[in-house]
């Protein structure tokens, strides 16, 4: 039987575990996902090799078929403040693949859900019936859209179709800064793990607590809790 | 800043499902609390939960038209697209909102339909009858609720997940419903002689208004917090929505057009009792609309 006692040490661990989480670093994430001994593919963007050319965008486009105002990711040239200072900087957004998504929950057919073997979330097209509430249900917005020839939702899913191969995804092969490296974060000789352990990688949108398994090296504290958007005005049409 | 997905289609949605839902709560409630025994009212119960049910069926209608893959059937002639529909009952997903709401609004419009029947079963009230006019009050309750769930399951919105707005889609489904019995009533040429219908509805819009102000207080401050404009200014279109459609429109003037009759204590003209319905309806469209659209342009 649960007396009061049993009951409020249960609330305050309960309290301590929740809080530990809404302020748990990417780092502490990695390590938790890791723990799990499953792969976990992850791909990681460091930010002061981005230059903003956007052949990840057309390589994309190009791998998956998207019509051009169709993207699964997209580089937004957005600025941020740092005191009375403002400055630019790229920031190339996509689906996080996040280790407990939003979007799989409300979908009302099962057409969206996080494989087991590898962590990706994927929209099944044949299953998906295009009701929007995984876009209105993803805090990141504008990763997910309805891809006009299929008439469903699409998304990006680290190019399923030639990571399940061996290969790498379309924008990490043709990334000309070398700022994407993608892998699996469980294999601790991968380069994106290597890389991950040697520098402070953060995730946008920490609070959210989707724990998102796209990294950030070079991102403030502040530029990560922006919410950001693939719809956001580019600095040129500001 | 991000893109409209839920536009006028989950607007009319979600205000014809209340609507209908409102109009089957209160004609439950007339077969519940006996009052059918008069012939005027079993013909505004009975025309009211037909009329409820209609739109319960056209507001369903509403959100299929709206799935892409609905549209895209349409636009390419694709039949597999055109019914990928069905698949919303080929499962049930209890983390889902919108698929226990499929489930709900499919219980609904059967109790509905059946609740109809009854009426016809017998000129005086059939002992199932009262049965059927339970469980339609109950999943009437459910549905006009479950309409302010589907966006509030979306807690990472500003506004959608504001917890009152369950009582605000409440309390307008039932004014909803008044508002569809009352046009029920003029159609029948039934008279609100001691402004029985004036008062309860006056009361009724007069909470509405208290919930949708503090709703709107709630929403200029989290909007401070979180360091964006305010969602329901009037200079935003949400906003203009939202305060000349819902609260000036649907509140603001049905109340006066009450509180004038009961004060001056006349009869309302049948005229004005249309214009009072129509009014409500319009303010219950345009508060759901304005709602959608708030939660979507930040």
């Amino acid at each position: 039987m649960l007396d009061r006692r049993r009951a409020l040490k249960l609330l305050a661990g309960g309290a301590i575990a929740t809080t530990g989480v809404m302020f748990m670093p990417a780092g502490n994430a990695i390590a938790a996902i890791r723990q799990q001994g499953k792969k976990r593919l992850a791909m990681v963007i460091d930010l002061s090799r981005c230059n903003g050319c956007k052949a990840c965008v057309v390589s994309c486009g190009m791998e998956n078929g998207t019509k051009p105002d169709e993207h699964r990711t997209q580089v937004i040239q957005t600025s941020a403040e740092i005191g009375d200072k403002q400055y630019a900087f790229n920031l190339p957004i996509l689906c996080n693949n996040c280790e407990t998504p939003s979007c799989v929950s409300v979908c009302p057919t099962g057409a969206t859900f996080k494989r087991e073997e590898d962590g990706i979330v994927v929209v099944d097209s044949t299953l998906c019936i295009g009701c929007n509430y995984c876009i209105q249900a993803c805090p990141y917005g504008g990763v997910r859209f309805t891809n006009s020839a299929t008439g469903t939702v699409d998304k990006c899913n680290f190019c399923i179709q030639r990571t399940s191969r061996g290969l790498l995804p379309a924008c990490v092969e043709t990334c000309t800064g070398g700022a994407r490296v993608f892998g699996d974060i469980n294999d601790v000789n991968s380069e994106i793990s290597k890389l991950l352990s040697q520098s402070n990688p953060m995730v946008l949108q920490a609070s959210k607590q989707t724990s998102p398994n796209v990294f950030y090296i070079g991102l403030t504290q502040e530029e990560s809790n922006t919410a950001f958007s693939i719809h956001s005005p580019q600095l040129w049409q500001r | 800043m991000n893109e409209v997905h839920w536009g006028l289609l989950v607007a009319a949605y979600l205000f014809l499902a209340g609507a209908g839902a409102g109009a089957l709560f209160i004609s439950g409630c007339l077969v519940l609390s006996n009052k059918i025994q008069v012939p005027h009212h079993l013909d505004t119960a009975k025309i009211s939960a037909i009329v409820g049910t209609l739109l319960l069926i056209i507001g369903t209608g509403m959100i299929v038209f709206d799935l892409t893959s609905f549209q895209y059937g349409i636009a390419h002639g694709d039949m597999s697209k055109f019914f990928r529909f069905y698949r919303l009952f080929m499962t049930f997903e209890p983390s889902s909102m919108m698929s226990i709401g499929t489930w709900l609004l499919t219980l609904a419009i059967i109790f509905a339909l059946l609740f109809c029947l009854s009426f016809r079963a017998k000129a005086n009230q059939p002992g199932y009858s009262r049965a059927f006019a339970m469980i339609n009050v109950i999943l009437a309750i459910c549905v006009a609720s479950y309409t302010a769930l589907l966006i509030g399951d979306i807690n990472h919105n500003l506004v959608w997940s504001n917890s009152i707005l369950v009582v605000i889609f409440l309390l307008s489904a039932l004014s909803c419903g008044a508002a569809v019995v009352l046009i029920v009533k003029t159609r029948i040429k039934i008279t609100d002689v001691n402004h029985s219908f004036a008062k309860s509805d006056s009361a009724l819009l007069a909470l509405e208004l208290l919930t949708v102000c503090v709703f709107a207080y709630s929403i200029r401050n989290i909007s401070i917090f979180n360091g964006v404009d305010n969602l329901l200014a009037i200079s935003s279109d949400a906003g203009a929505i939202w305060w000349i459609g819902a609260v000036l429109i649907g509140l603001i003037m049905p109340l006066l057009l009450n509180l004038t009759s009961i004060i001056s204590k006349t009869v309302a003209s049948h005229s004005k009792e249309y214009l009072l319905a129509v009014l409500i309806l319009i303010g219950a469209f345009c508060l759901r609309y304005s709602v959608l659209l708030a939660g979507q342009y930040y």
